[in-house]
């Protein structure tokens, strides 16, 4: 039986509370995923998936509910901790990639990992090992704006595996893709199972949201689920 | 002589921490108002945020502080000395008026503080929930003071200096017989025998305490704690006399050179500063086991706080045993020496 | 420690990365610490130099003086201050000052029947004792000035206004000249005439003292049993010359303020003023796991690396500035002016606590400067990169 590795419970996020442009973003949420799931949140823009990933992700604190990942009750805890837990646990694969362009896609990979102080022999290996495995160990060398869509995104996503996470939250990553790359972008989820990873997807994407890969969908649609199934 | 050069750089990095330690006052003063972990409202998050920015500025201000007081001797021990009548060395430099002692006293004191203020930060760093970050804040604004007024006395130092008026050196100050009227000279009416007994003592007393604080029974931490500052202290301003009135001979290898100071310089292949550094960690440790001792009294940081207050014994058992070993071999060697040669 | 090395490393790459605006802040850096390194280097180098030199005078000279003035003082005094206690040697100096009407230079005359200790270098016949009256032992200055050399006449004019015509017999060589330029060295007959010194008067009488520790009690006997005289130390003058140094050191560094202000307001800016790719590259950081504390040590490393060159960089130029080049940008403010100029070669003379003191006065004034918009820059909000 899969352990529980998020819980939410009845998260409530509201922006500007009290002010004339106070924002509901998110409404008694109350979820939880297992270990090895792909999870898929759908619902229309601003329905409050993006602020739900952020606020599993451990981005940014509820104003009520009780939230835990991987163990740990995370709500109580200051920015700077929500931050630690993040790197270690939790790799982020955002919309539009989020590369910085003048670096070379070995640089780009081992972002997260310096701040974590690993030897340089280990950022090493570890950049290698999941280049070769998202089938980019050749083009590590080249600055970002020379590699293809397709290469890009396997460099975002080799860089939110570098710090071996075991939560990858993706938001939108099909935003920008043409129906080939996206299809690549399912396959390469989908051996991300294989090696122990727990995916949550914001997508209102039918090719992710539709595919085999996905365990369940949990529909949003103004801060509140909906739905959720299979 | 506030026109030097030398004291002008000095003043102005002090004036720089200052002006730093000040603008972390501003925000520790609503830090410490407002401050509430739980609440998840964006003034939370700014406040740690700001948090951040304080606690950086101290470490700034903890590093100028440390290379500002090396400065600082090497100004009064190597710069001032030529160009004032009388001065030798820098305890020449510091009787040149009232100000002198005072200023060295302020400077250890400031710096002794901002070392514990960054481990009482580490200790608060530790846990989530940040349980220390008000006591820390208010501790920030009772050093922000000391630093403004260790400022003020250093500039009166340094402006009311006068080259030709002629100064005592350390063989007037520190002799024995005539207590001078420097914060130290007044000290030295205690006779040299007593002053070393005194030094073995303490180092023992200091070690006991250390032993308390290991030991895992409740009520003997508890004595370790208080005993801890007390022993620390006093430990510190004997040690300073023993090296002032007793040690110094043997280093320099002169019974009336009694000079603090001559032992930083390279004749004396820079002993000074090993003597020193493990005297303001012993000083440093023995006061962060009564400052941790003190945070053990939030259950939420009580593991660490007992964790940190064990690390902080061990340090000042090893610095005590090594100052001690350090002087006693001092002068053994000496006498070894001075034996053989008759 | 490894994550620091690896923020160096990636801050390095960064840095790399916006070259021009990092170069441009190091070379303005730069020059603000040139100008202080070089003042401090002089002023030291003059120090040392001048320390040298001031060695080879007397322990104590004294000196009659009357209405604040200088006047010639009795030999007879001689005898008393030989039977102070302590006093190892008197002897009764021939000096003064000689005004060349001719090019408005003003020379130092020595009476003296051998060359004066100290001065070793020396050019022209072999000096020991002077043989004759009608000779003289001149520095550059005077031979530059009227164009002359070994072996030439030169005239002067007593006072009373009668001519004496001497021989140039010797040359103090150009690397002595701090002390040499303005020299004329003569017999002490002729200095006598040349300076309207009577036999029975001294322009001062110097004193040597056997052990060095008792030369203050020396001085406050001579004090006490010789009115109306002014006793001076080598220490003294030592002190004063130190003190001279330093403020007018102080000077240009007060100067130097202004420029360090302006400069630090520059950095603030600069570090402040993050361009948009900047920003969004921190953002980036912090939505892949960067802390608040980690953004600012990359901004730590990033200005120490900058402060850190640009010392070194003004360090190397202030020294190729006095030693190699001579201070021309400096030396006509710090040893003020003489028609009669020694062309004086700085001894390379620097002290690690200096460069220290450098680093300390470039180093902490910007890194001090860059605490808050380092911080500025660590607090963006890496839910906005989520929602970007």
């Amino acid at each position: 039986m899969p352990e529980k590795i998020i819980v939410a419970d009845n998260i409530i996020k509201i922006f500007d509370e009290g002010q004339p442009n106070e924002v509901r973003a998110v409404q008694s949420v109350s979820l939880c995923v297992f270990e090895g799931e792909i999870v898929a949140f759908r619902g229309p823009s601003g329905s409050g998936k993006t602020t739900l990933l952020s606020l599993l992700g451990c981005m940014c604190k509820p104003t009520s509910g009780e939230i835990i990942v991987c163990g740990e009750r995370i709500t109580k805890w200051s920015e700077h901790f929500l931050t630690m837990f993040r790197r270690k646990h939790i790799g982020f694969v955002f919309q539009n990639f989020n590369l910085i362009e003048h670096l070379t896609a070995y640089q780009n990979i081992t972002v997260p990992a310096i701040p974590l102080g690993l030897s340089f022999h280990e950022m090493n290996l570890r950049v290698h090992k999941w280049a070769e495995i998202l089938r980019v160990d050749h083009r590590l060398a080249f600055p970002i704006n020379l590699l293809s869509g397709g290469e890009i995104q396997r460099v975002a996503i080799a860089r939110a595996l570098v710090a071996e996470p075991e939560l990858i939250f993706a938001d939108e990553p099909t935003a920008h893709l043409d129906t080939k790359l996206s299809n690549e972008l399912i396959e390469i989820f989908s051996n991300l199972k294989d090696y122990g990873k727990t995916l949550l997807i914001a997508t209102h994407d039918p090719i992710v949201y539709g595919s085999k890969i996905v365990s369940r969908i949990i529909d949003f649609r103004d801060g509140h689920i909906v739905e959720s199934g299979a | 002589m506030i026109r030097d050069s030398w004291i002008i750089s000095l003043l102005l990095s002090e004036f720089i921490s200052l002006v730093l330690i000040f603008s972390a006052a501003i925000l520790a003063i609503r830090i410490a108002r407002k401050w509430n972990i739980s609440s998840s409202a964006k003034e939370q998050l700014v406040l740690e945020r700001k948090s951040y920015l304080v606690s950086t500025i101290m470490m700034y201000v903890f590093s100028f502080e440390m290379v500002s007081m090396w400065l600082f001797v090497i100004i009064v021990n190597d710069h001032l000395p030529p160009i004032i009548k009388g001065a030798m060395c820098g305890t020449g430099s510091l009787n040149a008026n009232q100000f002198g002692w005072i200023v060295l006293d302020l400077k250890s004191a400031e710096f002794v503080f901002l070392a514990l203020w960054l481990i009482l930060h580490h200790l608060d760093r530790k846990i989530p929930e940040y349980p220390l970050t008000r006591e820390k804040n208010i501790f920030l604004l009772l050093l922000a003071p000391l630093v403004c007024i260790a400022f003020t006395i250093e500039a009166l130092y340094f402006s009311t200096i006068n080259p030709n008026i002629i100064t005592t050196c350390c063989s007037i100050t520190f002799d024995t017989t005539a207590a001078g009227s420097s914060s130290v000279g007044i000290f030295s009416a205690i006779p040299e025998g007593i002053i070393v007994r005194m030094f073995y003592g303490l180092s023992v007393a200091a070690l006991m305490t250390d032993g308390l604080v290991l030991y895992s029974k409740r009520w003997m931490r508890t004595t370790g704690y208080v005993l801890a500052p007390i022993t620390g202290v006093a430990h510190f301003i004997i040690v300073f006399l023993a090296i002032v009135h007793h040690y110094a001979k043997y280093i320099y290898g002169m019974p009336n050179h009694h000079c603090p100071f001559d032992m930083l310089w390279k004749e004396y292949y820079f002993v000074g500063y090993l003597i020193y550094a493990l005297l303001f960690l012993s000083v440093i440790s023995s006061l962060s086991i009564c400052v941790t001792g003190l945070a053990r009294r939030k259950q939420v940081i009580r593991f660490e706080a007992t964790s940190l207050s064990r690390k902080a014994a061990i340090w000042n058992a090893g610095s005590t045993v090594a100052l001690f070993v350090l002087l006693v071999c001092v002068e053994w060697i000496w006498n070894a020496a001075a034996l053989q040669i008759q | 420690m490894s994550r620091w090395i690896n923020i160096l490393g990636f801050t390095a790459l960064l840095l790399k990365r916006y070259w021009r605006s990092t170069l441009s802040l190091i070379v303005v850096y730069s020059i603000i610490v040139f100008a202080f390194a070089s003042v401090l280097m002089f002023i030291q180098s003059l120090s040392y130099e001048s320390g040298i030199v001031l060695r080879s005078l007397p322990d104590v000279w004294v000196q009659r003086v009357i209405g604040g003035r200088l006047v010639p003082i009795d030999n007879d005094v001689t005898a008393g201050l030989a039977k102070i206690r302590g006093v190892s040697c008197v002897h009764q100096r021939v000096w003064g000052y000689y005004f060349d009407e001719g090019t408005g230079g003003v020379f130092t005359i020595v009476g003296s029947d051998s060359i004066p200790d100290g001065l070793t270098m020396l050019a022209g016949k072999g000096l020991t004792s002077f043989d004759t009256a009608g000779v003289a032992v001149c520095g550059t200055g005077y031979l530059e000035l009227h164009g002359v050399s070994i072996g030439s006449d030169i005239i002067f004019t007593d006072t009373e206004r009668h001519l004496r015509t001497l021989r140039i017999t010797g040359v103090f060589t150009s690397s002595s000249d701090l002390i040499t330029r303005d020299l004329i060295v003569v017999p002490y007959g002729e200095a006598r005439r040349l300076l309207g010194i009577g036999n029975t008067s001294s322009t001062d009488i110097a004193i040597d003292v056997a052990n060095p520790d008792e030369v203050e009690t020396v001085v406050r006997k001579i004090s006490q049993r010789i009115p109306n005289v002014r006793v001076v130390t080598r220490e003294q003058l030592i002190s004063t010359y130190q003190s001279l140094f330093g403020y007018r050191g102080s000077l240009f560094l007060f100067g130097l303020m202004i420029s360090l202000l302006a400069f630090v307001i520059l950095a603030w800016q600069k570090a402040g003023g993050l361009s948009s790719k900047e920003q969004r590259e921190i953002g980036i950081q912090k939505a892949v796991g960067w802390s608040i504390p980690d953004i600012m040590i990359q901004k730590f490393c990033e200005g120490t690396i900058i402060s850190f060159n640009a010392t070194l960089l003004g360090l190397i130029a202030a020294y190729c500035h006095v030693f190699f080049f001579g201070a021309p940008l400096l030396k006509p403010f710090l040893v003020g002016w003489s028609v009669v100029f020694p062309g004086f070669h700085l001894l390379s003379h620097l002290e690690l606590s200096s460069i220290v003191l450098v680093f300390f006065l470039s180093v902490i004034p910007y890194l001090a400067a860059t605490v808050v918009p380092s911080w500025k820059a660590a607090i963006s909000d890496p839910a906005e990169i989520m929602h970007a």
